[in-house]
């Protein structure tokens, strides 16, 4: 995936929390994505403005202990919503 | 030996579940149930059609019961699902109520969502999927009209003021993605399906608002007869849905003590034998045991009438006339029985054979003066 790439949300996705978990919901498609802590955090980033690049700057300077892994878990992550169908690019 | 082991391992497991408090000995029986039961891949889809998911889930995880994690995320997700679409009917509760109250139109909130804030622990246990308000008919025009101003989409109300319509409805506007159906029913209601309601009314605060719903022992009246209504018309398909016997069983064991099951027992005989059938598949609580004292399961559980009107006489072509005939006019299941007629298990048989093809043949009569056979 390129770092120019925008991902946004499709429209009427929604994000619930459970127990440290968290699923994405459509209100009347029947498709439930679950996911964990750091799902929520790029998915609420991903919101049709910023690049990957710009969501892997963010998460970089917020948890600076992790940058080694960060682009590929952002990578891999929105890679993963995009082919589940919750993210598209713009 | 426990003597639900005769039951369908799904059902058995749902109904067992089907109260909103668990309890040692229910828990006990919970993991003694899982222990044997293999039917996970059909669990969900089940505990769904009866309005159990989120509530199974709640009891599994507080049993910390080891289940395939395939179906702890598909109770997960309809969890989440309910618990999304209650905030929002709960959103649209608070909207109404606050319009009504400006208005001076007092509304008593029915059924559901009243009761998954009243009984349950958390209120998305109990999925809601409409909102039942019963307010004064003389209110209706102003009631819809608050509504339509407030971008409902509300029913006319009809052009003469009798008979009093059974329910009006109103479609909210969407909230993330999902609208509430209201539906407006009337003190003056001529199926008396209402009576009782009004007296005593008790409080409920949600986010700060007060909410009004009916008193304990009117509400499961009406329960009682909302269940039998149901479970007249109810299939294998369109099965009697466990989450109103939740209800029912929640309802009562959150006010065990207040009520006077002596005085209970003289007067609605009916709504104690189906509680005991209820409790013949989900233990009570301690301190009304003796409900189900001496109580085996009946027998039929989950099996339903397969004539009219679980079929219309339309199809009766395809079954032929025979056998939809002894469909309709043959005695329903014993579990049936006792949960339409409140009777105890001597009394299911007599009931059978006698009471319910009466009564079939009754409404036979009755729809065809109304209606054409083909609509039937």
């Amino acid at each position: 995936m390129k770092g120019s790439a925008i991902p946004a949300p499709i429209a009427g996705f929604q994000l619930e929390a459970l127990d440290g978990e968290i699923v994405l919901l459509h209100p009347t498609r029947n498709l439930v994505v679950h996911g964990n802590s750091t799902c929520a955090l790029i998915w609420q980033l991903c919101d049709g403005i910023r690049s990957v690049d710009e969501i892997v700057e963010i998460l970089t300077a917020a948890y600076p202990e992790a940058s080694a892994e960060i682009r590929s878990d952002v990578t891999t992550t929105i890679q993963t919503m995009l082919e589940q169908g919750v993210l598209q690019t713009m | 030996m426990d003597s639900t082991e005769r039951i369908e391992p799904t059902y058995r497991l749902l109904a067992l579940c089907a109260r909103a408090e668990g309890h040692p000995i229910f828990y006990e029986r919970l993991t003694s149930q899982l222990q044997r039961f293999n039917a996970w891949d059909e669990l969900p889809a089940q505990a769904e059609l009866h309005g159990m998911a989120p509530l199974l889930r709640h009891h599994l995880r507080r049993a910390n019961a080891a289940i395939p994690k395939e179906t702890a995320q598909i109770l997960d997700g309809l969890y989440a699902r309910h618990r999304a679409a209650n905030r929002v009917h709960a959103q649209t509760l608070l909207q109404v109520n606050a319009l009504f109250a400006q208005a001076g139109i007092q509304m008593l909130l029915l059924k559901g969502l009243g009761l998954a804030y009243q009984c349950y622990p958390d209120p998305a246990l109990r999925p809601v999927s409409d909102m039942d308000l019963l307010i004064r008919w003389q209110d209706s025009r102003p009631a819809l009209d608050l509504l339509a101003s407030a971008n409902f989409r509300v029913d006319a109300l009809p052009s003469a003021p009798k008979p009093v319509p059974a329910e009006l409805t109103a479609d909210s506007p969407l909230k993330a993605g999902l609208s509430t159906r209201v539906e407006l029913h009337f003190h003056e209601d001529a199926s008396r399906e209402f009576d009782g309601l009004d007296a005593a009314p008790q409080s409920l605060t949600i986010e700060g608002q007060t909410i009004y719903v009916p008193d304990v022992l009117p509400t499961m009246r009406y329960l009682s007869r909302h269940l039998r209504r149901h479970l007249f018309a109810a299939a294998e398909d369109k099965p009697l849905q466990l989450k109103w016997i939740a209800d029912l069983i929640s309802l009562a064991e959150q006010h065990a003590d207040k009520i006077n099951w002596e005085s209970l027992r003289r007067s609605d005989s009916v709504l104690l034998n189906q509680l005991e059938t209820f409790y013949s598949l989900t233990p009570p609580l301690v301190k009304i045991k003796w409900i189900s004292a001496s109580n085996p399961p009946p027998n039929g559980i989950n099996q339903y009438p397969c004539g009219w009107p679980q079929r219309t006489f339309a199809q009766r072509k395809q079954i032929g006339w025979l056998k939809f005939l002894r469909c309709t006019f043959s005695a329903p299941s014993e579990w049936w029985l006792r949960l339409y007629y409140g009777v105890g298990k001597r009394r299911a048989s007599f009931y059978g054979a006698i009471v319910y093809p009466l009564q079939i043949a009754a409404r036979i009569i009755f729809t065809f003066s109304k209606k054409r056979p083909e609509d039937l």
